[in-house]
């Protein structure tokens, strides 16, 4: 593992921490809150060491979440254009789409680093394909084509979840989501239809990072605009020998080293080509105001 | 101009930590935590809790 890479799995392990803190903490607060229940083993220990209580705030990681707000666009938007304020679906509020503005404003700036530097859910999967290479599970890299047009998945899921979520009034995506069956750590009900995509995903993870990422995250698929105007990229200079080991580690699976500048939007600046790169100097990180 | 790798880590948690608080302290949300029923209301239940 490169210098770079070390610093991201750090970067990612506060994340990972963090949502299951916020996690743990909702988990706690439902149990007590349930008389007819203790709160475990677990969480009473977890209890003694962090500050979990309503001093924390009686936060679940469903309130933090950005897609809510993308969910009900259509009633927010509805409801705004005829003047009757600001609306949101479910338990959706004013935190989730501030949450979200700070995460395109971030894609505008950085491209879509919250994916790799950030989410918790892409980190669990990055190592769960690492444990994967080390179990020696075969990796599953399907054929350029085959992998664009399985990229296409995001878009449809997004689609969906919006025009279900506009049909119904509620947030439908909460039944399928990987992410919220995991983090809510059994403090929410969750229906069973989430948990199997969990588990497929998972399982899928260990010969595939991108199964959930690049295939199917209605979230990826929100940042992709803003990625790619993405004001902070990598460029390829005069000093590079085209060897192919940033193509070879672009979890993207981007052509750079046939491209000037790396403004797609599909980039993560997870710099693991940088990382990888033999030539000191032929791949650098830029601030460029220019699509 | 050309920036250093490391300036990308302390950049994202910055931006999105000083995006999320100065839209707080914009007005734009304000709430700290969900308001539960008086039914669900945990205090004084949680003095009794094995901590």
């Amino acid at each position: 593992m490169g210098r770079i890479r070390a610093v991201r799995a750090l970067t990612q392990g506060v994340a990972v921490t963090g949502t299951a803190w916020v996690a743990a903490n909702a988990a706690y607060l439902a149990a007590v809150a349930d008389q007819t229940r203790a709160p475990g083993p677990l969480l009473s220990a977890l209890a003694r060491w962090f500050p979990f209580g309503p001093e924390a705030g009686v936060l679940s990681v469903e309130d933090y979440c950005p897609l809510g707000p993308i969910e009900g666009a259509v009633r927010f938007f509805q409801t705004w254009g005829a003047g009757e304020g600001l609306s949101f679906v479910g338990p959706v509020t004013l935190r989730n789409l501030a949450v979200l503005l700070a995460c395109l404003g971030l894609a505008v700036v950085t491209k879509k680093t919250f994916c790799s530097w950030l989410c918790p859910f892409g980190a669990l999967v990055e190592g769960l394909r690492a444990l994967g290479a080390r179990l020696g599970v075969p990796a599953w890299k399907p054929r350029a084509r085959v992998d664009r047009a399985l990229g296409w998945g995001r878009y449809l899921v997004l689609a969906l979840v919006v025009a279900l979520t506009a049909w119904s009034g509620t947030l439908v995506f909460k039944d399928v989501d990987p992410f919220y069956a995991l983090y809510s750590l059994g403090s929410e009900r969750v229906a069973w239809p989430a948990y199997a995509v969990l588990g497929a995903v998972l399982l899928g993870a260990l010969a595939n990072a991108g199964v959930w990422c690049r295939y199917l995250c209605p979230l990826s698929a929100v940042f992709d605009p803003p990625s790619r105007l993405g004001l902070i990229r990598l460029a390829r200079t005069e000093r590079c020998v085209r060897c192919g080991d940033c193509a070879a580690a672009c979890p993207q699976r981007l052509p750079v080293p046939v491209r000037s500048r790396v403004t797609d939007a599909r980039c993560t600046n997870c710099l693991d080509c940088l990382d990888r790169c033999p030539e000191p100097g032929a791949l650098e990180l830029r601030l460029e105001v220019r699509p | 101009m050309r920036l250093p790798w490391w300036v990308l880590p302390p950049l994202v948690a910055l931006l999105l930590a000083g995006g999320s608080a100065g839209l707080r302290e914009a007005g734009v949300w304000r709430e700290r935590g969900r308001v539960l029923p008086p039914s669900e209301q945990v205090a004084p239940v949680l003095e009794a809790a094995p901590m």
